[in-house]
């Protein structure tokens, strides 16, 4: 998976409410992780649950060096 | 993709700032999370332990925000509350974020960044841009009726420019004795003790010389700047001053009618619950320390606080107590 790929993914899940709802209210994070690599394939995204986790991981890191 | 307001719904800005030239907004996805922390970062740090919203970010021109608040509900201010520091502000904010009926923003870190904007820009423009920042914390997610927004200390510097953008809102001003005040400053330094961290807070003076100044001295200094910046709207009616030693009582007394806000006795329990809890450290318990403070304060605090701010201090104290005697005599008729 390509950062690009995953940030037209993240587009388009900004863009549409109804696939929000899909991925909101998951508190376990695995379980979170595999919804949006389900909602992501039913898109016509290919990525796995180890991008997301990575993309997880980058802004979390963003975050915390902005906040700092 | 083009931005649509109803996308937004559940959202909050987080963050403002510059994409070379342009300026920009971070949206963080609150859920039904309200703002209940202590301080505005609290909450967004919370919400980043959110797997959603820490992955999903808006971002949008800051314009976009005028489109959202003409389409999404949302509430008008109902009372801001500017305060000096260490005078019960937070105490106040938690006292009213008690209610659910409540949207309390405090020292939201954006509407920080559009008051305080260096870039050069003109007043209406930073007075719309205010507007619109305001307007976008205002949105109802649940049934919220009133609106009320703690700024930052330092904004009290810039009273004039939120008075502009709303000259009907009803403005609380804290502020405290200033000994009491200088003590917790040195003893947990805020962000405006930091020289320069909050831009030039005492205009005039080279940094070698805030250098060369004690650290009472600047912070006795800063203080006299905020409460002198207090006393041109401290007799306007849509203004009032309420000192730290009034409070608990004054949130639910003085500060709520001259918000025009009525609440039902079971409300009114909830925020005096509220202040049981120490405002920043919730697992701890509330009580006033002005005594213990004024104890503490060492001979140079005691000198700096006399010199630099004991006589803004009296003017503020002078219009307050007025203020309060004509009201128990209109109470007493």
């Amino acid at each position: 998976m390509t950062s690009e790929n995953f940030e037209r993914f993240t587009a388009l899940v900004l863009s549409e409410s109804a696939l929000q709802e899909k991925l909101r209210s998951i508190d376990d994070k695995e379980a979170f992780i595999a919804r949006a690599v389900e909602v992501g394939a039913a898109e016509g995204f290919d990525f796995t649950g180890e991008d997301v986790e990575a993309a997880m991981l980058e802004k979390k890191r963003v975050w915390v060096e902005r906040w700092i | 993709m083009t931005a649509r307001p109803e996308n937004f719904a559940g959202w909050a800005p987080f963050r403002f700032y510059w994409q070379e030239e342009t300026p920009l907004v971070d949206w963080c996805y609150m859920g039904e999370d309200r703002f209940t922390q202590p301080f505005f970062e609290n909450t967004i740090a919370r919400r980043m332990n959110d797997h959603f919203s820490l992955l999903f970010r808006h971002q949008t021109p800051i314009e976009f925000l005028e489109t959202l608040n003409g389409t999404l509900p949302n509430i008008s201010p109902t009372g801001f509350i500017f305060h000096t520091s260490r005078c019960g502000s937070t105490l106040t904010a938690q006292m009213l974020a008690a209610l659910p009926q409540n949207i309390v923003i405090s020292e939201a870190l954006p509407i920080d960044a559009v008051i305080r904007e260096e870039r050069d820009i003109t007043i209406d423009q930073r007075v719309q841009w205010l507007r619109w920042m305001v307007g976008a914390f205002g949105q109802k997610r649940a049934g919220e009726q009133h609106y009320f927004i703690k700024f930052d200390s330092w904004s009290t510097l810039w009273l004039d420019l939120v008075r502009k953008a709303f000259p009907e809102v009803p403005m609380v001003f804290l502020y405290r004795d200033p000994v009491e005040v200088i003590v917790s400053q040195m003893s947990h330094p805020g962000a405006q003790m930091i020289r320069g961290l909050i831009g030039q807070l005492l205009p005039g003076m080279t940094l070698a010389a805030l250098l060369n100044i004690s650290d009472e001295e600047y912070c006795a200094r800063v203080l006299a700047r905020f409460c002198e910046s207090l006393l041109p709207l401290a007799a306007d009616p849509k203004s009032i001053l309420v000192n730290y030693s009034e409070l608990p009582e004054a949130v639910t007394g003085r500060m709520l009618k001259h918000f025009g806000v009525t609440y039902s006795a079971e409300d009114i329990a909830k925020m005096r619950s509220a202040a049981q809890f120490n405002s920043k450290t919730p697992r701890m318990s509330f009580a006033p320390d002005g005594q213990q403070k004024r104890d503490e304060a060492s001979e140079i605090i005691r000198e700096m606080a006399a010199k630099w701010v004991g006589p803004v201090y009296e003017k503020l104290e002078a219009v307050r107590l007025e203020v309060v005697r004509v009201a128990a005599k209109g109470d007493d008729i």
